[in-house]
C-alpha cells in the first residue's frame, strides 16, 4: 500500500520498466534525465508477439547489465541513489514481478524507499521531461502496443482517463495487420514505411460504434482479413501487389479513428494544450495529424523524443519523481498488478 | 551470516544461518501463493535480525529450482537486487536435492528417497536420492504414472514432497516404507548452501536465472491468419 510520508525533494532516483518486452533502468536527478537504457528483447521476433513467458526470463538476464549500465552512464553508484521508482503495472505480471522484487531487494539493500508507478501515468509523465512547464490541463493521446486512451491531465499527480479502448489497442492493430501481411513484428514501422509509398484512399476500411471518447480497433483488424482473404482468392499476389495501398490505407485509417476521438476530447473539455504518448507516436502520419489538430485548435502540442515514447524507465523515474515529491512511498507488501482497474490513475493516496 | 530464500514451493520461508550452518533465524509463511506481496517483508525482518545481533550478510542463498515458475522468478529477482546493493555474491542451490538429503537423514535405514514436487494435473517434478553420495540424479518432469519406474525394488524407498500422496495414489503403491507430505523449507537448504559458500561455488550474479527444468514451448497463433 502506498504511504504518506515526507517529500523527497532534489533526490537522484532510479527508475525500473519491465512492464513488457522491454528492460530499462534510468537514473534522474534534478530534473534531468542523466541516463537511460533499454534493452529490447529480440526473441519474440519470430513468434510475430510478445510471449509473456520468455519475456519473463529475458528480464532475469538483463535487469542488472542494465540498471549496470544507467548507473555507470550517470556516473553514479547504487549508494548514490535516494529512491527507486519501478513500474507496478498494468503489464504483463511475470515480468513486472521480475523488475519489482529486484527493487525491493534493491531498496532494502541500499536502505532507500521505493515507489511503485502506474505505467501509464508513466507514459504520460514523460511529456514532462523535456517540457517541464506544459499548459495545463492538458489532453494526452496515448497509444501503444498494449494501450489506447484519452487522459485528462489536472496536474502531475491529478489524471483521469477520459477515453479508452474497447479491445485492442492501436499498436496492437498496426502489429496484427502487419502479421497478416507478412511484415514481421512489431509491425508499426514497417507499415508506416510502406505507407509512404502508397495512396491512403486506395481502399476502405471502417471505424466503430462506441462510445464518443472510446475507441475499437478490433472491427478495423477483422475488416483487413476478410478484405485480405477475398482479393487473395481473385489475385494471390494481391498483398505483394498493393502492399504499399494497403498499409497506407490501412494506417489512414487507424489514425483518423484516432483523430476523430481527440476533436471530441478537446472541443468537450477544452484542455491548455494536447500531448501524444505511447510507442505508436513515432508513426509519421500519427505525428503530422496530431501537430495539425492542435493547429486548428490553436493549442500547443507536446511530443517527447521517441526514447521517452516507447516503453522506458525515464518516464518511471520521472513518474516517481512526482509521487516522491508528494511524499508518496510504496511498503515491502506492495504487489504488482497486470490491469488497471480504475478510471483515475493510482496517485493519490486512498 | 547467510540469508537463505525458499519460494519454489507454496509457502514461502526465509533463514539466516551461520557459516556452519546453523540456523539462526527462521519464518515460514503459512500463507499460500503469498510470495509478491510477503517475500520482501520476510527479508526485510530478517536483515533486521542480522543487524540488531551485529552481524553481516556475506551471501544470499535461493533454491535454483524446479518448482513454481512465478515463485523462482520472484525469489531469484529479490535476491538479485539485495545482493546488487549489499555487493556481495548469489548462492543458488537445487532444492529438491536438499529436501532428500534432509528426509534421508531421518530415514537413514532408506535405500533411497523420490522428491516429489507438485506441477499440477498429473504431472510432478521427480528426484531420486540414493543414500550412496556417489550416485548423482537430475530431476525430471514425470507424467504418472507413465513416466516413474515402476519396475524398480521400492521396498527400501520413501517418498517425500508436496505431493506425495497424490503420487502414492496416482502410482497405486500400497506398501512403501515410508511417505511424508512435506513442503519445501528452507531448512533443507542450509547444507547445501553451507557447502557452497565454503567452496566459494557462487552464481553469476548478473545471468543467473532459476532452474525450470521444462524447456519452454511456445507457439505461433494461428488464430487470425490469411489461410
Amino acid at each position: 500500500m502506498p504511504t504518506n510520508t515526507q517529500p523527497i525533494p532534489h533526490s537522484i532516483i532510479l527508475g525500473i520498466e519491465s512492464s513488457c518486452d522491454d528492460t530499462a533502468a534510468a537514473v534522474f536527478e534534478n530534473g534531468k534525465i542523466l541516463a537511460n537504457i533499454t534493452a529490447t528483447q529480440k526473441v519474440h521476433e519470430q513468434y510475430g508477439g510478445v510471449v509473456p513467458e520468455l519475456a519473463s526470463r529475458a528480464h532475469q538476464s538483463n535487469i542488472i547489465p542494465v540498471v549496470s549500465e544507467a548507473l555507470n552512464k550517470a556516473g553514479k553508484t547504487i549508494q548514490d541513489i535516494d529512491a527507486i521508482a519501478v513500474t507496478q503495472g498494468p503489464g504483463l505480471l511475470g515480468s513486472l514481478q521480475v523488475g519489482f522484487q529486484f527493487a525491493k531487494g534493491l531498496a532494502l539493500g541500499a536502505n532507500i524507499p521505493f515507489v511503485g508507478v502506474n505505467h501509464l501515468q508513466a507514459h504520460i509523465s514523460a511529456l514532462f521531461i523535456e517540457t517541464p512547464n506544459l499548459q495545463l490541463p492538458m489532453i494526452a493521446l496515448l497509444v501503444s502496443g498494449g494501450h489506447t486512451q484519452l487522459v485528462w491531465v489536472e496536474s502531475v499527480d491529478s489524471m483521469e482517463i477520459i477515453g479508452t479502448t474497447i479491445d485492442d489497442a492501436a499498436g496492437e492493430a498496426f502489429d496484427k495487420a502487419a502479421k497478416l501481411l507478412g511484415l514481421g513484428y512489431p509491425g508499426g514501422p514497417l507499415i508506416d514505411k510502406y505507407a509512404a509509398q502508397g495512396n491512403a484512399k486506395a481502399y476502405d476500411f471502417p471505424d466503430s460504434q462506441t462510445a464518443p471518447l472510446d475507441f475499437s480497433f478490433s472491427g478495423i483488424k477483422t475488416s483487413l482479413l476478410y478484405f485480405l482473404r477475398k482479393e487473395i482468392d481473385k489475385n494471390p499476389n494481391f498483398v505483394a501487389d498493393e502492399i504499399a495501398n494497403i498499409c497506407a490505407s490501412y494506417q489512414h485509417q487507424v489514425v483518423n479513428i484516432l483523430m476523430k476521438r481527440l476533436k471530441k476530447a478537446i472541443e468537450k473539455h477544452k484542455p491548455g494544450s494536447i500531448g501524444l504518448a505511447g510507442g505508436v507516436s513515432a508513426n509519421s502520419e500519427l505525428r503530422k495529424a496530431f501537430i495539425l489538430m492542435g493547429e486548428k485548435f490553436k493549442l500547443n502540442s507536446h511530443i517527447p523524443s521517441f526514447e521517452f515514447c516507447t516503453d522506458n524507465a525515464a518516464m518511471i523515474a520521472m513518474a516517481g519523481h512526482f509521487l516522491l515529491n508528494a511524499g508518496i512511498q510504496s511498503t515491502m507488501d506492495a504487489a504488482p498488478f497486470s490491469k488497471n482497474n480504475s478510471h483515475n490513475f493510482q496517485t493519490r493516496t486512498p | 551470516m547467510i540469508l537463505v530464500l525458499e519460494t519454489s514451493g507454496s509457502f514461502p520461508s526465509v533463514g539466516v544461518i551461520d557459516l556452519h550452518g546453523n540456523e539462526l533465524y527462521y519464518f515460514q509463511l503459512l500463507e499460500k501463493q503469498s510470495h509478491a506481496e510477503q517475500l520482501a517483508t520476510m527479508v526485510d525482518e530478517a536483515k533486521k535480525f542480522v543487524e540488531s545481533s551485529g552481524g553481516v550478510l556475506l551471501a544470499v542463498a535461493v533454491n535454483e529450482g524446479p518448482g513454481s515458475y512465478t515463485g523462482l522468478r520472484i525469489g531469484s529477482s529479490l535476491a538479485k537486487g539485495l545482493c546488487f546493493a549489499l555487493g556481495i555474491p548469489l548462492i543458488s542451490v537445487p532444492g529438491m536435492l536438499g529436501t532428500g538429503q534432509w528426509f534421508m537423514q531421518k530415514n537413514d535405514d532408506l535405500l533411497g528417497v523420490w522428491v516429489m514436487l507438485d506441477a499440477r494435473r498429473d504431472e510432478v517434478y521427480g528426484l531420486f536420492v540414493s543414500n550412496d553420495t556417489s550416485i548423482e540424479t537430475q530431476p525430471k518432469a514425470m507424467i504418472l504414472p507413465q513416466d516413474f519406474p515402476l519396475g524398480d525394488d521400492l521396498s527400501k524407498v520413501g517418498f517425500v514432497g508436496d505431493c506425495s500422496e497424490k503420487v502414492i495414489r496416482l502410482l497405486q503403491l500400497s506398501d512403501v516404507e515410508s511417505v511424508e507430505q512435506a513442503f519445501i523449507s528452507v531448512k533443507h537448504l542450509y547444507s547445501l548452501v553451507k557447502e557452497a559458500f565454503a567452496a566459494n561455488i557462487f552464481s553469476d550474479l548478473a545471468y543467473f536465472e532459476p532452474f525450470y527444468l521444462k524447456e519452454f514451448q511456445a507457439g505461433v497463433s494461428k488464430k487470425f491468419s490469411i489461410s
